[in-house]
Order: C-alpha cells, then structure tokens, then sequence
C-alpha cells in the first residue's frame, strides 16, 4: 500500500511540476490577489503591520493580517512570487495527504482502506484545484488535519491549529466547530477548550472587521456606536452575565431561549426590533447586576468599585444619547429655512436622504429620495440620481439630473460635509458655488438653499 | 473634671498619632533615602538643561503647551483647533492639560512645562524604584535600574524638554505593575485603582497593560497553577474599565480610523523623515543591557521556574512586543518597553549580585562597583547621545522665523511646512498650519501628507501651485529639515508665482493670490 501513498504523492506533485516546467504562469485570479497583498504585508515597514490598505481596490479596503499572508510573505522573502504559488500548494498538498494517511491509520482503518481513501482524496477535483491554487483554504487544509491528529495527545498544539484555520475566515471557523463537535462525539474526547478557541477567534475576527469599519447594521445595535435604537454595551454585557444565570433553565423553555436569540438575530438586519429586543435585555441586564450584588467577592472594595462604576455606565450611555438625540437636526435655523422654502413656487428637492422627512413635512415640497427609499427598480433609480447630482464633477452633469428628476431647489445641510462628502468645496458643493445657473436663496452656519434658475442657456441636453 | 478628662486623653491620643506619622514619614525617608537623591538629581538635572535649551523639544510639546494656554484663558481645553490643518477639531483626553495648568497657573506655561518635564523624569525613576522593590525585595538593584530608567536614549528622547501624556501615564503603568500584585490590602487596592484610572484618562496605551492583565491567569494555567479568585477579579475590573473609559474618550476615532489612537502616526505623514520602528532601533532606545536582563529574566521564568513573581511584568511586556511587532501600537510604546525592562533589568541584577559572592571573584567588591558603573555607562552613553539630539531639534534661527511669521503674515494665513514643524507654527508662529501629526479622526491625513510633498518635490510650478491651492495655503515654509530632505529647493526662486519674502536659515515663500493652479 506504500506503492499507493507514493502513487498519490507523485500525483500531487505533477500537474504543478508539468506547468511550471512549461513556463506558464500560474492559472486561476485569486493567487494573485493573495500575492500582492502579502507583498503589501512586508512592504509597509521593516516590522509588519497588522491591518494594511489596499488602494488598488476601488475606494480602498483595509484588509487584516492572517497566517495565510505571513506565510505567503515569508516565502516570497525566498522565493520569486511565481515560485512561491507553485510551491506553497504543492508542498501544502503533500502534507495534507501524508497527514491524512496517518490520520486513518490512527483511526483504525486498514491499510488497503487508508490506501483507497487516499487515492480518492489525492484525484479529486477539489485536491487538483488546491495543489496549483495557492488559496487560504490550501492553507488550512492541512492544519485541520494536523489539528485533529494531534487533539488527544498534544491538546495545545491542536488548539493552536485549529485558531489559526479559524484566524481564516468564518467558512473555515466554522468547519473547525463542525469538525471538532463531530470528533469529540465520536471519540468521545472533550473538545471544549478548543470549542472556546475557535469562537473566541472567530469572534476575535469579527470585532476587528466591525472596528475596520463601522458599518450601519453593527452600529445601529450598540447605541455608543450610534445607533439610535441601539443597546447600551453595559447593559448588553450584564444582560450576558444575566442570561448565564438562566440557561440552565433553558430546556424547560426552550420556545422563549429559540425566540430571543432568533429576534436578536433578526434585529441585526431590521433595527426596528431592537425597542421590543430592550425589553428582554432589560430582564437580564437585571438579573446580572443582580448576581453581581449577591456575588462573593474576594475583594469587597472592588465589588463596590464595579457596581458603581457599571451604574455610572449605564446612565452615561443614557445620558449621551439624551444629547445625541437632542443635536440631531432639524435645529432652529434649519427650521426657519424649509419653512421659508415652503412660500417659493412648486417644484421638487434635492438634499441627502436623511434629510428628506424634513424637507417634505415643513417646506412641503417633494424630495428625490428619503428614509423610506426602498430597493424596487425605481427607487434605485432615484437613489443613483441623487448620488450622481451629489458627487458631480460638472455643471452639466448636475443640470442632467435635475431635468430628468424635475428640481428646482437644493437643500445642502451642515452635516453633509461629514455624511455625504469629505470636505467643502466637493462634488455638488462645488458647482454650485462656481456657476452661474444656481441661485442661493437662503443662507445660514447650518443650512444653504439653492434655487436652479436656467435662464442661462446650458448646451447639453438629456 | 470629667470634661477636662476627655480632653486631655484625646490630646494625648493625636500627639501620639501625629508622633506616629512623623516617625513613619521619617523612616520612609531615611529607608528610600537614596531613591529621594536620584529623584533630585534627576529633576534638577533635566529641568536645568531644559531651562538651557531654547523652546520645547518635540512638535507635539507645543499642541500640549497651546493646550495649557488655552485652558489658562478660557478653562476649556483646545477641541475646535483653528490654526492646526487650517481649522479643525480634535478628540483628545485633557486630563494631561489640566494637570499641566496647575503650576501653569503659578509660574507660567513654559517654565511649567520644563519644570513637568523634570517631574516626569524622577518620576519615572521612583515608579521603576518601587515597583522593583516591591517584586524583586532587593535595594539596589531597584536604585541601579531607576538610574538606567532616566539615562537611557528612550527616556530622554521622550521625556527631555518635551510634555506629553504618556510621560505622566508610563510611571503610573509601571506603578500599577507594582501594586496590582497586592491588591488583597485596601489601601494599595484604592491606590492602584488610581494609578490604572489616572493612565487610562492620560493615554490608551493603558490597554496594553489591561491585556497583560488578562494574560496572567493564562500564564498561571500553563504553569499548572490556578489564579486566585482576587486575581481574576482585579483583572477583569482592570480590561473592563480600561476598555471602557477609552472607548468612551476615543469613540469617535474608533468609528471612523479603528485602531489608529494605538498605532500612532501614519508613516507617510513623516513625508520620508522619520525611519520606521526597527529592532535595532528599539534595542537602541531601550539600552542593550536590559533588553538582554530582560530576555534572560523572561527565559528563566518560561524554562526555569524561576522570577514567579514578575508574572504581571512579563506578561505585560509580552504583550507590548507583540502589538510592537504587529505595528498595533505606535513608538510610545517602546519607552513603556524600556521601563519594564528596567524593572526586570532590577530582578536579573540582584540575582547576579546573590550569585556573584559564590563565584572566585566573589570577594572583590570593586569589581562588583567596576560592572556596575560599566552598566551605567553603557546605557548612559547613548543616552547622552539622545540628550544631544533632543536639545538641538529647535534652533533660535528657527525660533526667529516663526516670530517674523507671526508679526509679518496675515493673521489668517496658511502656512506649508513639514508636518514635525506643524504645531510650532501655531503655537509660536500663530498661523494656521496645512499639516501637523496629530491625525487622528481625520480622513483626509494621507491625501493632505501626498499635497505637503508635493509642494516640496514636485518640479513644475503648476503642480506646486495646484497642491498649495487644494491646501488653501499662502506660504511655503522652507527650515533646513525640508532641505535637507527635499534638497536646497532653490526652484521656488525661479517660480513666478512665488515670492521669496525671508532669506535667511529659514526660507519663506509667498504664493501670489492670484496663481491658483489647476482643479
């Protein structure tokens, strides 16, 4: 059977060796893609980075550090980057079968099983991909399997593996879950440390992403990031100790367990069930002060300490969103002004959508889009229109947009140079202050009116 | 009679209290009494060569001192900056600042700040003291690495002529390390709440420390021994609160730059001036023989079993190199790396001085007294080199030039400089700056950084032009740090659109009002 392993090995090994001999470049988009941004990795400093930018993607992203990439950059410190995606998943490739080999011998199968299954593994589609693709899922492969060959007798050294698979990406944490939920069924070994790794990883992961940028649907759960319905993150962290106390009773009422966390995963996508999702935190939140009070402490004071400190917490997250809330548009001068724009002739609006409600109840004139611009075909038509008039770069394109959509004013808050464009003097800001055929009507620190007066002839027409 | 009674006892009870509190002062005093003579000596002597050096000898000192200006004539700290980027607002801690008005107040802002600078300097020299004593129970080797705690090239660099919050936060961080090992007594329970409170106000480097914290009872588990209920309970309050609190002063950054408050100034804002963080460069400014005491104390403790009570040091500074390494925290972090290497610069010591009687020399005590003042020299030397280098950053042509831009510019003008020259334009030049290096919260900083230089390198007017016109600037300000990176940039002379207003050490060109470049 030993003629067999080495049958898959050199099976492994040639399709790699073929092409490279041949001087083709390496087949397949994604390696490239990896490969320059392990060069990014390494090029920053001496010292590597931990999170880099790549500006060679639309609109830059910011892309985290993996042991993928420190891997990819160490061999490109050696090896040219055409090598190295030769090399890195053959070599990837070869140990993934030489592991999974002893693997299934461990497990007790024979050697003529162990030869059969290999040779499966080694022909697949999937393993032919993996051994010419330099992917992070060739990467992980073979850590998978040496987690799992060393998880009874090196405990550590399989919880470290199996973090670095899940340091990969959700797709690969996950499977880890699965494979270590499975593993410890069927042999019954405790898999909990490594459980907890992974999670913690995982979880590690996704906070670092949320940090990278903010996005709306992660910020509008925590209220001190901004969102307006959001939890407060003391109350969220004592709901969290609060629920420790109460799952043991989770099987007695598993439809209320299966309600709350199902809402809560809703809520992610659909704010508007956060108030309702409050009211249940509120019970946990309770119950974990609570058992906090109750708790014995080895250091009294500090007990003390933390209550008062959580307190503090609490209200100032209230506190702050009392001022949040309380300098959030409209203030007075904005007021004044769409009231003043409600006497000027008909016609309709353009303005950021946030402030479209506004716009429409005290100047009585219609807007473009607004808060409750939804996804149908027509709505995304508006919505690019605004965007368009908005980060115009002419007077032409502006004046396009507004005879399609039927404009006549434009309402340009203060908060828009922070939401909509970077700085002044950007975009529709611009033109409007560099043309002849935009007329401002009103002016103040907070809000400026623009009527569109085309009695100056443009060229261009639709 | 009764009366006379009870007040004679209570009399007697508060002579004997305060004779009490004498002595105990009195002891304390003669037992630390050589940490007060480092202290004094330390204090005298950086504020006395600070008082010599003309200025303040870091950009940053001046954003702090218009800081401390600010508050002495308003109460409220500089949010809304109107000079700095040409106007803009910043989040920040005041805490340092208000700190700093105290003696602002009495003796005024500048002599304040040298003499904070001379404070921060023995201050760090007791909390490196103290913290030593308290974990490696041995006199002088504590005394030893608070000496080499303030000579060494990262504590002058950082602390010489120079206010910042992290010079105050460093020395309540290293105290911290001492008394969190001892929490179990109340009293130092409160102190170290006050220590970690204060540093987490001054500076989120704090966190760094919260993660050591949390490391700990890791670190235990490895070595098959549990930690104790109070450990974990002080370290989690710890992370807990120090996450907290700057999360609450930084949240705005947070959402809009992520990690940028730990990993400092981006490299490109240094337009090519400063060279990255390397290893050679660390060990540089932390002294080569206590990084090595350090590596050595470290081994023992994984491999020998040994130095078991400086588990929160090490863990610490395990986590400090880590986020060194990884870029996750900025160069601040390196001279919070050179106080824990003294400190364990202080156990490695006293275990040489415990090992060195059973060896042949043993009996020879000047040898002893030879490596020691070896020691001292070999950290002391490049010390003095950093010394030199911090006294000579700001020369009074300079100084002279930002007094002609403050009395022969517009008030409202903007000025383009080197982003390390940004502040002392405001605060001395009292002119709006096109860019400095407090980039935090801004967006923008990397694209403003390309404008700057290309105002520097580009070779043709109109390039020049456009940069200074998307900057809105009206002067270009040439010092011999910009000529010395960029060349002698004699070509603005040949620009029509420029305007060579003052010719000396420090060239300044007007742009004309009406060359605007193009879009």
């Amino acid at each position: 059977m030993k003629w067999v392993l080495a049958f898959c090995l050199i099976l492994v090994v040639l399709p790699g060796i073929i092409m490279y001999a041949s001087g083709a470049f390496p087949s397949g988009t994604e390696q490239y893609y990896h490969v320059r941004v392990a060069e990014l990795f390494s090029s920053f400093s001496s010292l590597p980075h931990f999170f880099v930018i790549d500006t060679m993607t639309f609109a830059g992203k910011e892309i985290m550090w993996t042991p993928f990439y420190g891997l990819t950059a160490l061999s490109l410190e050696v090896f040219s980057w055409k090598d190295s995606v030769y090399i890195l998943p053959i070599l990837m490739m070869l140990v993934s079968v030489a592991l999974f080999y002893i693997l299934l011998q461990k497990e007790g199968f024979s050697s003529f099983q162990c030869a059969l299954c290999v040779l499966v593994f080694t022909a697949s589609p999937a393993v032919v991909y993996l051994e010419t693709h330099w992917t992070p899922s060739a990467f992980a492969i073979p850590l998978l399997l040496a987690g799992v060959l060393v998880l009874r007798k090196q405990r550590i050294l399989s919880t470290l593996l199996f973090g670095v698979v899940a340091s990969l990406g959700i797709i690969p944490g996950l499977v880890c879950l699965g494979v270590l939920w499975a593993y410890g069924i069927l042999r019954k070994v405790n898999v909990v440390i490594q459980w907890s790794f992974v999670l913690l990883i995982l979880l590690a992961n996704f906070l670092a992403g949320m940090l990278m940028s903010a996005q709306e649907t992660t910020s509008t759960i925590i209220a001190d990031l901004g969102g307006v319905y959001g939890f407060s993150s003391f109350a969220l962290l004592l709901g969290i100790l609060g629920l420790t106390q109460v799952w043991h009773r989770r099987t007695q009422h598993v439809q209320v367990y299966a309600l709350i966390v199902s809402t809560f995963g809703i809520a992610i996508v659909v704010p508007e069930l956060l108030p309702f999702l409050n009211i249940a935190l509120a019970i946990l939140a309770g119950l974990g002060i609570n058992e906090l009070v109750h708790m014995e402490w080895d250091l009294p004071s500090l007990k003390y300490i933390t209550l008062v400190v959580l307190g503090c917490g609490l209200l100032f997250s209230g506190l702050s969103h009392v001022f949040l809330v309380m300098n959030e548009v409209p203030s007075i001068n904005v007021v004044n002004g769409l009231v003043g724009l409600s006497d000027r002739p008909m016609g309709s609006v353009l303005s950021s959508e946030k402030n479209g409600f506004m716009i429409e109840l005290l100047s009585k004139k219609a807007v473009i889009t607004d808060s409750f611009t939804g996804h149908t075909s027509d709505d995304a038509r508006a919505i690019a229109l605004n965007d368009a008039a908005l980060h115009a770069s002419s007077v032409d394109e502006v004046i396009n947009v507004l005879r399609i959509a039927g404009i006549k004013y434009i309402v340009i808050t203060s908060d828009m140079y922070e939401n909509v464009w970077e700085k002044h003097g950007e975009g529709l800001d611009f033109v409007l202050h560099n043309s002849d055929v935009f007329k401002r009507t009103f002016g103040n620190e907070e809000l400026e009116i623009w009527e569109y007066v085309p009695s100056v002839s443009t060229k261009k027409s639709v | 009679m009764l009366q006379l009674v009870k007040r004679n006892a209570a009399h007697v009870v508060l002579c004997k209290l305060i004779e009490e509190s004498i002595l105990n002062i009195t002891r304390i005093l003669f037992f630390m009494r050589w940490i007060w003579v480092i202290m004094i000596v330390t204090f005298v002597a950086y504020t006395s060569f600070a008082l010599l050096t003309p200025g303040l000898s870091s950009d940053g000192s001046y954003w702090q001192f218009r800081n401390v200006e600010q508050i002495l004539d308003s109460g409220k700290p500089l949010f809304d900056d109107s000079l700095a980027w040409g106007g803009r607002g910043i989040v920040f801690s005041p805490v340092f600042a208000y700190i700093m008005a105290v003696p602002a107040v009495l003796v005024g802002s500048m002599l304040a700040a040298k003499l904070m600078s001379g404070f921060v300097a023995a201050f760090l020299a007791f909390a490196v003291y103290a913290t030593s004593v308290r974990l490696v129970k041995h006199e002088y080797s504590a005394l030893l690495a608070a000496v080499i705690s303030v000579i060494s090239p990262g504590a002058v660099s950082f602390l010489f002529n120079q206010i910042s919050p992290i010079g105050l936060a460093v020395p309540l961080l290293i105290l911290s390390v001492g008394l969190v090992s001892d929490v179990k007594n109340e009293k130092i329970l409160l102190a170290y709440i006050g220590c970690v409170a204060t540093a987490a106000l001054l500076h989120p480097l704090t966190m760094v420390f919260a993660a050591g914290l949390l490391l700990v009872p890791v670190l235990k588990i490895a070595e098959k021994d549990l930690p104790s209920r109070a450990q974990m309970e002080i370290s989690l309050f710890s992370a807990f609160f120090v996450l907290w609190t700057e999360f609450i002063l930084y949240k705005r950054i947070l959402l809009l730059d992520g990690t940028s408050i730990l990993q400092g100034v981006p490299h490109e804002l240094f337009l090519g001036d400063s060279a990255p963080l390397t290893v050679l460069g660390v060990i540089f400014s932390v002294g080569l023989i206590p990084i090595v005491a350090a590596i050595i104390v470290c081994l023992r403790y994984f491999f020998g079993r040994l130095f078991t009570s400086l588990n929160i040091v090490i863990s610490t500074l395990l986590v400090l190199s880590t986020t060194l390494v990884i870029g996750f925290v900025s160069q601040n972090g390196v001279f919070f790396l050179g106080a824990l290497c003294c400190v364990l610069f202080a156990a490695g010591f006293a275990r040489f001085v415990a090992f060195f009687p059973l060896t042949r020399l043993g009996h020879s005590t000047v040898l002893l007294v030879a490596i020691v003042v070896v020691l001292v020299i070999s950290v002391g030397i490049p010390g003095l080199e950093a010394f030199s280098q911090s006294r000579s950053s700001f020369s009074p042509a300079e100084e002279d030039a930002f007094v002609w831009l403050a009395t022969n510019t517009p008030p409202m003008s903007t000025i383009v400089a080197l982003p390390i020259e940004g502040q002392r334009i405001n605060a001395l030049g009292l002119r709006k700056s096109a860019l400095d290096l407090m980039f935090e919260g801004r967006s923008d900083s990397k694209t403003r950084a390309l404008l700057v230089a290309r105002v520097f390198s580009a070779r043709t007017e109109i390039d020049v032009t456009s940069a200074m016109r998307e900057l809105n600037a009206d002067y270009v300000y040439v010092s011999p740090s910009a000529r010395s990176l960029y060349g002698s940039l004699s070509r603005f002379q040949l620009f029509d659109c420029f305007h060579l207003v003052r010719d000396d050490v420090v060239q300044i060109f007007e742009k004309q009002e009406s060359c605007r470049g193009v879009a």
